[in-house]
């Protein structure tokens, strides 16, 4: 058995990211879009996050994705009031989703208004 | 951290949060934008009572009142529908007694309370005045 042992690994353009391995994401984010003005926490191939209105987000790559063909995987929590709030992140009629960007939205899990979302993930995969 | 704000298709304000891989003087380009301010963070309101209501004003952020009044009826009536749910629990089950009675004695001034804070909401002049009447 060998064993690789590397500090990067460089796209063929000499770049970091989004560097192709098969399996890994090619873009993350983790960011609280609650506090009095949203904050990424860490990222990875993610330029920005825009909040376009409560519970409305736009993430976008700082390298785009080969195509639209992508999978999104989103994780979202909430609890603002004492009877636990359930919600929903993920994408919603309307959102756009392009090699750029893709815009996820936090919605109350009966189907009403967008809300804030104190942890909000977001992984991209593509091939 | 700075921030850049610009106007969105709904007429609201978007706020766009750097990650820090590419620098900020850099992202409206890469996102796009013609029409922005790049603003400290002191510039984004803490408030966030009413965020759909934001409106970009130059560098600055404000709230739109009309706006702002139409979150504060939606928050109102859902407000009111909760006080409404044990006592229409009550009465739906239409058992006579005091406990109808009582229901229906809640319920009204529940109605009055909501009424007064609907009056009070329309009558502001300021998002500070509806903030203040929603309690």
């Amino acid at each position: 058995m060998s064993t690789l042992k590397v500090d990067n690994l460089l796209n063929t353009a000499g770049n970091e990211s989004p560097i192709s391995v098969p399996g890994a994401a090619k873009a993350w984010v983790s960011f609280d879009g609650t506090a009095g003005a949203v904050s990424v926490r860490s990222a990875y191939n993610v330029s920005s996050v825009t909040e376009n209105a409560s519970g409305d987000y736009t993430i976008n790559f700082t390298t785009a994705m080969a195509d639209a063909n992508y999978a999104v995987t989103t994780l979202g929590h909430t609890k603002l009031s004492a009877n636990g709030d359930q919600r929903v992140l993920g994408f919603d009629e309307g959102n756009t989703y392009t090699t750029s960007a893709v815009q996820i939205t936090n919605r109350y899990y009966t189907g009403a208004s967008f809300s804030g979302c104190t942890h909000a993930s977001v992984a991209v995969f593509a091939s | 951290m700075s921030k850049i704000i610009f106007t969105n298709s709904d007429g609201g304000v978007s706020v766009v949060h750097p990650s820090g891989e590419v620098p900020i003087n850099e992202l409206p380009a890469k996102l796009g934008l013609t029409d922005y301010e790049i603003v400290d963070d002191e510039v984004i309101p803490s408030d966030r009572t009413f965020r759909n209501a934001w409106v970009k004003s130059g560098a600055t952020v404000a709230e739109d009142l009309p706006k702002s009044k139409v979150i504060a009826h939606e928050r109102r009536r859902a407000a009111r529908a909760e006080e409404f749910k044990p006592h229409d629990e009550v009465i739906m089950k239409q058992i006579p007694g005091a406990d109808a009675t009582a229901a229906e004695t809640a319920r009204a001034a529940i109605r009055t309370k909501y009424a007064t804070m609907q009056d009070e909401i329309e009558a502001a002049t300021t998002t500070a005045e509806i903030k203040t009447a929603l309690g």
